[in-house]
C-alpha cells in the first residue's frame, strides 16, 4: 500500500499518540474501539491512556470523548449512559477504559455500583499492574514480588483477585483478555456490546517502562502470561458461568513468562516456587468452575 | 409542604430527565420524593440509584454532558465527599441544579443547620442561592434552571435551605401549573460541550499553562454574567407567577441606623425583630442575601452606603480568617464607604437564632467598639469546660 | 434539491479537544524496522501486533510498509515475525 492509502484507513484513534515505545495498552484500545466503531463515547480518567484524550485544544480520538477523574470513570459512563437513552440514543455505546489504579484501588466503588445497578456500559480495564503513568507505583493489581518504586523490595502481597470482585456482582458478561489474542478479545468485544448490561473486559496490558523488558518483546509476553496460565483466557457469564476460550493443555513454567521482566528479579527461586503453586491452583479451581 | 418536598416537587415541575442522587440526612427525602415520581411515572427521567454522592456529581456530570436535564441534592459531607467533581461541572460549564440542604460538617457530628457545607463550597465556581423557605426552594429552583441554562451564563447552580428549620417545616406552598412551569423554563438544549457522535469532541483534557487563564477567565466572565441574568430572570418569575424576589431583599434599610445582614431562614427572625425594634422606636433595618455567589456587591454598596452600622450575623465561620465568609463579602464591598461593619457568629450546629440574639447583635453593635474578629454571640461561657472527664488511677504512695 | 455540507462555527467555553491530530512520534525512533520481502510469508502478524496499526503487508509482493512518520521503534514486528523477515537497524544508518 502506498503512504496515501495507509492514511486513508486511519483509524479511531490517531497513529501519532505519546505511549511508550512497545506498550500494550495501545494496541488494547485500538483493538477495542475499533470494534466498537465510531459511534461509541469513551470515557478515559487520567493514566497512560490519557495519551489518547490529548493536550489543550488537540485530541487523539475521532470519536466523542470524556476525561474524567482517577476514581469515576464508571460513574461517569453510567451518567452519560442515563443521558443518551434519555434522548433515545441507545445504539451508541458507552466505553469506560480505565487502568488497573483507576479500576481496582481508587475506582472500585464507582464500578461496584455501576454493577450492582446493572448500568449499561463497556467496562475496559486495561491493566499494566502499577500506577505506570506516574511513575510506576504499586496498585492492587501489582503481582507478588513486583518491584515498583512503592514497593522497592518486592510486593509482600498477592493481587487482587479482581474478577471474582467482578464475579460477585453477577454481571452478565465479564472476560480476561490478551494483546496476543486479537481475534480471542474481538469476540469478547462484541459480546461485550451485546451482552445488554453492565460489560466487564480485564486486558493484561504489558509495559516495557514498568516491567523492565525490551519493547519489542510486549506481544511475546502477553502470549507467555496465557501459556503460563499466569493469565487465563476465560467468560464469566452472570457471574457464575466459566468459559474458558483458551485452552492451555501443558502450562509453560511461570519463570518463562517472569524471569524475561526485570521487576522479578529481586524474586528468589523459593517465592518463585511458591508463586507457581499458586498460579497452579488458581488454575486448576477454574477449570473446575468451567466444567461445572 | 416542605422544604424537602418543595425541592422535589421543583425538579419534577422542572421535567429533569436524568436524576442522580444519594441520601443524607436531613436530605433524604428529596431523593425518595424523586424516586416516587419517577416509579409512578409523575416525573419521565431515568433515576441512577448511586453509591455515593461523588459517583452522583459525576453521573450528574455525564448526563448533562450527555445532553440531558439533570438535579441531584445532598448536605454537609455529602457535599464535602462531591468536592473534587463540583470543580469539575462548573469548569466544564454544566447548568447543573443541586438542592443543598444545609447541614453542619463534621467533626463535631452534627445532623443540624448550618452554613459550613455550602460555605465550603464558596470558591469551586458555582453559583449560590439561599431560600428562606419552601415557597422560595421551590420558585429558586426554577428560576435556577434558567439562569443556569442561559447561554451567557452556562454554569451551575446549588439551591440552599437550611436543614430542619425549612427542609422539615411545613408551610403553605403555591405549585406553580405544569403549563407555565414549560412555558418559563422550556426544554433543555445543549449547546457547549457535548458527547455526540454528530458533533465529536474531547471534553476536558490537560491543559496546558497556556490555555488555563483563558478557560478560567471564561469561567469568570459566565459569572459575571449570571447577574444582570439572574435580575431579568427574577422579574421574569415575578411577572408570570406574582412573586418577585431580588439578588438582595432590603427590610427598612432607607433611614436604619443599625442593619443586620443574614441568609436563610434565619432572615424571616431577623424582619420579625426589626418589626419588634422599630415598634419601640428603634431605627434598625434587615438585609437577606439571596444570592451569595455572585455576591451582589454593587446593591449592597448602593442601598446600604448611608448606613452607619452593619452587623454580618451568620451561621458559619472561617476560622484562621479575619472574619466569617458573609462578613469578609460584606465587608470587601463596603470598604471604601464610612462603614462600621461587624461580624457575628450564630446558630452553628443547628443553635436556634431567636430574636433574643439577634437583639443582642443589635445591641453589641450599637454599643461595642467595632472588632475586626466576628463576636461568637451565643457562645456559652463554659465552653472550655463542657467535657469532665474523670480515672481513677492506682498510685503508690 | 441538492445535498450542501454547511460549515457552522461557533466558540466553546471551557476544556475541549477540538482538533484530531497526530504527534510526530516517528522522531522518537532509535531503530526503524527495516523488511527482507524474500523471508516474508505475508503472514499479517507484524501489522496485526503493531502497537500504532502502522503497518501493512501486501500480501501480492509480501512487500511490508512501515509509516515511519510515527513509528516509534519499538520492534514488536520484528518479534512476531515467524520469518525473521524483519531486522532493526539503527536510526543513524539512514539519516
Amino acid at each position: 500500500m502506498q503512504m496515501e492509502e495507509l492514511k486513508e484507513h486511519q483509524d479511531i484513534a490517531s497513529w501519532g499518540v505519546s505511549t511508550c515505545q512497545g506498550c500494550g495498552l495501545e494496541n488494547a484500545f485500538r483493538t477495542v474501539v475499533n470494534v466498537l466503531g465510531p459511534k461509541t463515547v469513551v470515557v478515559i480518567p487520567p493514566g497512560c491512556s490519557a495519551t489518547f484524550s490529548g493536550v489543550g485544544a488537540e485530541t487523539c480520538v475521532q470519536i466523542p470523548g470524556y476525561q474524567c477523574n482517577l476514581e469515576n470513570a464508571a460513574a461517569s459512563a453510567a451518567g452519560i449512559r442515563a443521558g443518551l437513552d434519555v434522548l433515545g440514543r441507545t445504539d451508541v455505546n458507552v466505553l469506560a477504559w480505565a487502568g488497573d489504579g483507576a479500576t481496582i484501588d481508587i475506582g472500585l466503588q464507582a464500578l461496584s455500583g455501576v454493577m450492582e445497578r446493572g448500568d449499561r456500559i463497556i467496562y475496559c480495564c486495561y491493566d499494566n499492574e502499577a500506577y505506570m503513568n506516574t511513575g510506576i507505583q504499586a496498585s492492587g493489581s501489582t503481582p507478588f514480588a513486583g518491584v515498583t518504586t512503592t514497593t522497592p523490595g518486592g510486593k509482600p502481597t498477592y493481587r487482587k483477585d479482581f474478577m471474582q470482585i467482578v464475579a460477585a456482582h453477577r454481571i452478565p458478561y465479564a472476560a480476561t483478555c490478551s494483546i496476543a489474542y486479537v481475534e480471542d478479545m474481538k469476540k469478547k468485544v462484541e459480546r461485550a456490546m451485546t451482552c445488554g448490561g453492565t460489560a466487564f473486559l480485564y486486558i493484561l496490558a504489558p509495559c516495557p517502562t514498568g516491567w523492565f523488558y525490551g519493547s519489542e518483546r510486549t506481544i511475546e509476553l502477553a502470549r507467555l502470561a496465557v501459556q503460563t496460565s499466569s493469565w487465563p483466557l476465560y467468560e464469566i457469564v452472570n457471574g457464575t458461568e466459566y468459559r474458558v476460550t483458551q485452552k492451555i493443555s501443558r502450562p509453560k513454567p511461570v519463570s518463562d513468562y517472569m524471569k524475561p521482566q526485570g521487576r522479578f528479579s529481586k524474586m528468589t527461586e523459593e517465592e518463585m516456587s511458591i508463586f507457581q503453586q499458586r498460579v497452579d491452583k488458581d488454575y486448576a479451581l477454574l477449570l473446575k468452575r468451567a466444567e461445572a | 409542604m416542605d422544604g424537602n418536598a418543595a425541592a422535589a416537587e421543583a425538579f419534577r415541575l422542572a421535567r429533569v430527565q436524568v436524576v442522580a442522587a444519594y441520601p443524607i440526612t436531613p436530605q433524604s427525602p428529596i431523593a425518595e420524593d424523586l424516586a416516587k415520581f419517577v416509579v409512578k411515572g409523575t416525573l419521565d427521567a431515568k433515576y441512577i440509584r448511586v453509591e455515593s454522592e461523588h459517583t452522583a456529581m459525576s453521573c450528574c456530570i455525564g448526563a448533562a454532558l450527555a445532553g440531558t436535564r439533570v438535579c441531584t441534592a445532598t448536605a454537609s459531607v455529602g457535599l464535602a465527599l462531591m468536592h473534587e467533581m463540583l470543580g469539575v461541572a462548573s469548569g466544564l460549564r454544566l447548568p447543573i441544579v443541586m438542592g443543598v440542604v444545609n447541614r453542619a460538617l463534621v467533626a463535631p457530628w452534627s445532623l443540624w443547620c448550618d452554613h459550613s457545607d455550602t460555605m465550603a463550597e464558596r470558591d469551586t465556581g458555582w453559583l449560590q442561592l439561599y431560600a428562606e423557605d419552601p415557597q422560595e426552594v421551590l420558585d429558586l429552583t426554577l428560576i435556577g434552571y434558567r439562569v443556569a441554562e442561559h447561554t451567557s451564563v452556562l454554569l451551575p447552580i446549588m439551591v440552599c435551605q437550611d436543614g430542619f428549620f425549612v427542609s422539615h417545616t411545613g408551610c403553605a406552598v403555591e405549585v406553580p401549573e405544569q403549563k407555565l412551569v414549560d412555558e418559563f423554563v422550556g426544554p433543555y438544549v445543549a449547546a457547549n460541550l457535548k458527547l455526540d457522535p454528530d458533533e465529536v469532541m474531547f471534553v476536558n483534557p490537560l491543559t496546558m499553562s497556556n490555555d488555563y487563564t483563558e478557560l478560567k477567565y471564561q469561567h469568570n466572565v459566565g459569572m459575571a454574567n449570571s447577574e444582570p441574568v439572574l435580575e431579568e430572570v427574577l422579574e421574569e418569575f415575578g411577572k408570570k407567577f406574582g412573586r418577585t424576589y431580588h439578588r438582595v431583599e432590603f427590610y427598612r434599610c432607607e433611614d436604619a441606623e443599625e442593619v443586620v445582614v443574614t441568609m436563610g431562614s434565619m432572615s424571616g427572625t431577623a424582619v420579625y425583630t426589626v418589626d419588634q425594634m422599630r415598634a419601640e422606636g428603634q431605627k434598625v433595618g434587615a438585609v437577606k442575601i439571596v444570592s451569595f455567589r455572585p455576591f451582589p456587591i454593587r446593591l449592597l454598596q448602593e442601598r446600604l452606603s448611608h448606613v452607619p452600622r452593619i452587623a454580618v450575623l451568620e451561621r458559619a465561620t472561617s476560622i484562621g480568617s479575619a472574619g466569617g465568609p458573609v462578613l469578609c463579602e460584606v465587608r470587601s464591598a463596603l470598604a471604601n464607604m464610612p462603614i462600621a461593619v461587624s461580624g457575628f457568629v450564630a446558630g452553628l450546629g443547628g443553635r436556634d437564632v431567636t430574636p433574643t440574639t439577634i437583639k443582642k447583635v443589635f445591641d453589641l453593635l450599637r454599643t461595642a467598639p467595632p472588632e475586626t474578629l466576628p463576636t461568637w454571640v451565643d457562645v456559652r461561657e463554659d465552653a472550655m469546660t463542657i467535657r469532665e472527664f474523670v480515672v481513677d488511677r492506682e498510685v503508690l504512695v | 434539491m441538492q445535498k450542501h455540507v454547511v460549515t457552522e462555527k461557533r466558540y466553546l467555553l471551557g476544556p475541549v479537544g477540538v482538533t484530531f491530530a497526530a504527534a510526530k512520534t516517528g522522531s522518537w525512533r532509535v531503530e526503524r524496522p527495516v523488511q527482507d520481502p524474500e523471508k516474508c510469508s505475508a503472514c499479517g502478524l507484524c501489522a496485526k501486533y503493531c502497537p500504532a496499526g502502522l503497518l501493512a503487508v501486501n500480501k501480492a509482493d509480501h512487500h511490508v510498509t512501515f509509516d515511519l512518520e510515527y513509528c516509534k521503534g519499538c520492534g514488536v514486528c520484528m518479534n512476531v515475525c515467524a520469518q525473521h523477515s524483519i531486522t532493526m537497524q539503527p536510526e543513524r544508518d539512514f539519516v
